[in-house]
Formats: C-alpha cells, sequence, structure tokens
C-alpha cells in the first residue's frame, strides 16, 4: 500500500511543480530537479518495500561515539 | 524581491515561532524535572553571545545569505563545503521536525494510522509555504504566535485550580554537572537551532536590526518556555513530568472547567502543528537555497519540492522507533555543535578580520598626503 502511495504522491506533485515552475528554467536546472527527485523517490520506494536502507542516525552516533565516548 | 522578504516584526516573530516548533510541546529539557527551571535559564544565557555573533554576521553582510558570505570569504571550495554542510543541516532538521510530529500524533491521538501519510500532509503543507517564500513564512509567523500565545494563555488560566505549587520543589536537586549538561542540551535544542536564519539572510528586510530581532526575541522565547514549564510542572508533578514524553499534552488533558471545557488538549496539538510547519518551512527554505548555492542556479524555488521531498524521505529512515529518537536527543547537542558553533564563529572572524582590513585601508586612503594639484 505504501508503495503505491509514494508513486501517487510523487505522480500528482511533480506534474503541479513542474508546470508551474520547473518547465520554466534550465536544462541543467532541470536535471538537478530530477535527480534529487529521483534520490528522495529511491529511498520512499525502498523503505516502502521493507528493504532495509541505511539510517543516518547510525552513522551519527557511531561517530559521535567513537570520537568523544557519549554513552560509554 | 520586496515582496519576497521579511519586515523585522515579521523576522521576530518568525524566530519565535521556529523556536517553538517541537519543544513547546516536547517540554524543554526535562531530566532535571523541577530545576528545568535552571537548564532553560542557564541555555538562555548562553545562547545569548551565540545570537549575538549571528546578529553580527547578518550585520557585516547585509542582505546576504550564509552560502553567499562563505564564499566571499572562503572562496569557491570553501563556500561549496559550507554549503554542503548546512543544506545538510537545514534538510536533517527539517525531517526530524516531521518525525517528531508524526510520532506525536500516533502516540497521541492516531495509534492506527500509519506515520507516512501525517508526514506527506505536513510536509507537502511546509512546501507550499516555503514556495511562497519568506515573506509569507513572516506574514504565518506574526498571526500564528498570537494563536499560539492565546492558547498558552487559556490553558494556565484554566488550570489554575489544578496548580500545585509545592511540586516546583526542591529547587535545587541536581548537581552543578547535571545542570551544565541539561543546559547545554537546552542551549542546542532549540535555541542554537536559529542558525538556520543565517542561511535566510537575504530574507530579512534591510531597515531590520539583527541584534534587536534575535534579542527580543529570545528575551520573549525563555519567557514562554518558563510560563508553558511552569504550568507543566505545577500540573503533573515531577513524577508525571519524569515520565511523559510530551508533558504539555499531558498537563493539559487533566484541566477540566465544570463540563463545558474539558479534553483541550487538541489545542495544545493544534500548537504543535502551527509552529512545527514553521519550522520546517524555515528548514525546507533554507535547504532549498543552499541546494541552488551548491549547484549554482539562478533561483532557489525549484529546489524547495526536491528538498521537501528529501527531509520526507529521510525522516523515513532516520529511527526504527520513538525510543530511538529520545536517544537520539542525547547525540543531538554534540552532533549539532559544528553547525551551530564552529561554523558561523569561523564565519564571524573571517567576517571580522576582513571587515577591519576594509576599514583600515579607507583610513589610510583617508590619511595619505595629497598629490599636489596639477599647475595648468
Amino acid at each position: 500500500m505504501w508503495f503505491f502511495l509514494t508513486i501517487f504522491l510523487f505522480l500528482s506533485v511533480i506534474p503541479i511543480d513542474y508546470f508551474t515552475l520547473v518547465k520554466k528554467v534550465s536544462t541543467w536546472e532541470k536535471a538537478v530537479y530530477f535527480s534529487l527527485m529521483l534520490a528522495s523517490f529511491s529511498i520512499l520506494v525502498l523503505h516502502s518495500l521493507s528493504v532495509p536502507v541505511p539510517s543516518p542516525t547510525d552513522a551519527i552516533i557511531s561517530v559521535l561515539d567513537a570520537l568523544l565516548h557519549i554513552n560509554k | 524581491m520586496q515582496h519576497e522578504t521579511m519586515t523585522p516584526h515579521q523576522a521576530f516573530f518568525a524566530v519565535m515561532l521556529f523556536n517553538f516548533g517541537s519543544s513547546l510541546i516536547m517540554g524543554i529539557n526535562t531530566k532535571l524535572i523541577q530545576q528545568s527551571w535552571m537548564a532553560m535559564l542557564l541555555g538562555a544565557l548562553l545562547a545569548v553571545p551565540l545570537f549575538l555573533m549571528y546578529a553580527r554576521i547578518l550585520t557585516l553582510f547585509p542582505g546576504k545569505d550564509l552560502f553567499e558570505i562563505a564564499r566571499e570569504l572562503f572562496g569557491r571550495i570553501g563556500g561549496k563545503v559550507i554549503a554542503v554542510l548546512f543544506t545538510w543541516y537545514s534538510i536533517h532538521l527539517a525531517a526530524l521536525v516531521i518525525r517528531d510530529f508524526s510520532e506525536f500524533t500516533e502516540i497521541t491521538a492516531l495509534p492506527e494510522t500509519p506515520q507516512l501519510p501525517i508526514m506527506i500532509l505536513l510536509m507537502l503543507t511546509s512546501v507550499y509555504l516555503a514556495r511562497s517564500d519568506a515573506r509569507a513564512i513572516g506574514k504565518w509567523s506574526v498571526i500564528m504566535v498570537f494563536v499560539i500565545l492565546l492558547v498558552i494563555f487559556l490553558t494556565f488560566t484554566l488550570s489554575i485550580d489544578e496548580v500545585s505549587l509545592d511540586d516546583i520543589f526542591p529547587l535545587f536537586e541536581y548537581s552543578p554537572a547535571q545542570v551544565a549538561q541539561a543546559s547545554f542540551e537546552v542551549f542546542s535544542f532549540p535555541y542554537a537551532e536559529s542558525v538556520v536564519f543565517l542561511c535566510l539572510g537575504g530574507a530579512f528586510a534591510k531597515k531590520t536590526k539583527p541584534y534587536k530581532t534575535f534579542l527580543l526575541a529570545l528575551l520573549a522565547i525563555h519567557l514562554v518556555f518558563w510560563l508553558v514549564f511552569l504550568r507543566n510542572i505545577t500540573l503533573l508533578g515531577p513524577a508525571m513530568m519524569e515520565t511523559h514524553f510530551f508533558s504539555s499534552f499531558a498537563a493539559v488533558r487533566i484541566v477540566a472547567v465544570g463540563n463545558f471545557a474539558a479534553r483541550i488538549e487538541g489545542s495544545v496539538s493544534s500548537n504543535f502543528l502551527l509552529s512545527g510547519i514553521a519550522k520546517i518551512a524555515v528548514c525546507l527554505l533554507a535547504g532549498a537555497k543552499g541546494l541552488a548555492s551548491l549547484f549554482g542556479l539562478k533561483s532557489h524555488k525549484t529546489m524547495v519540492l526536491p528538498a521537501g521531498m528529501l527531509a520526507l524521505a529521510l525522516c523515513n529512515i532516520l529511527y526504527q522507533s520513538f525510543m530511538e529518537s529520545i536517544a537520539f536527543l542525547e547525540y543531538y547537542a554534540y552532533y549539532a555543535f559544528p553547525f551551530q558553533v564552529f561554523i558561523p564563529l569561523a564565519v564571524f572572524i573571517a567576517g571580522e578580520i576582513r571587515s577591519r582590513r576594509q576599514a583600515s585601508g579607507e583610513q589610510s586612503i583617508g590619511n595619505a598626503p595629497q598629490s599636489p594639484e596639477p599647475s595648468t
């Protein structure tokens, strides 16, 4: 169900954004726009399909624990 | 351009509303329970020099945001590095607030509803506000601060009968080390998160006085936090306060005036929603400006939705459970410190050196002996 909700979200917001803003901008700006959208789409789709995506929180905690020994 | 800048009043209310963010509902650091007032006071005092530094940076570079300032001071590569770091921090902060809100909604009101639809609705509303630009956030802030203050005033007044003043004692129970640790956490969340406003430097109107805006906002925020803390501790008592993650919600829940004014905790939830939207919108706007600066784009507006979508994706993978988010709070102060203090400090020092060099350069030109008039 979350997979379809994610697809529905992207299919509804991208056309609105495209025709109101993105259509008028340069090719480079469009490339950046769609790359970032693709990145977030990929994370959301993987998450909705229960594929484990590494959490940045774990990385932050590991680095801080290694450097500052906060919880040791 | 004029319609995209905040007036001085709007900037003041925007800083206030941003700080209210998720703090009003989460309750300000409750590890010290009765002594939280002291941690809040010390946290606010620690924030004074920091806010003065932020104001000084905005005064040295009027009409410029942090990304433009960094490029000017540290060159193209240095500017890009700071843009990457601050874009990450802004989007991550937006994701943290979205996640806090969805967890709050699930725990207190909609336990059967999954979090994703709530996150999507909150993100889309904030993207709409951020896309309408800084002036719209400013107008939203002016209205919403008054709504929030009204709700706090009403809940305070209606709860007078239930208040137990004995609950604020003992006043000095914890060790100085524990107070210092708690103060550092309060300093970092929420006060120093105002660093995000440096990314919106160009969004302040030219007549805005950053010192006045930041310091008055800090004073007002601190007073409101104290009032909320006082209401929560006197209504809940230390034991209940310690066990509740959302102390404001729990405190207002017990307020009832006869049969006609009960279950008014919904008003507190609306506070969280209204201030949360503003905080997320400010973070997304900062993130969009960062992305635009990073990729050399003419306008940041096209980057608002991608920034929102990245925040949405991020908030889904941040934690497995609410307990993990509570555990992360211990690390947050250390994680955020470089963004809130080190980078602005580097910008401040470099900005001061440059402005002094420019001033001494102008002075030496002014003092230089005048060359004789060429004879005709």
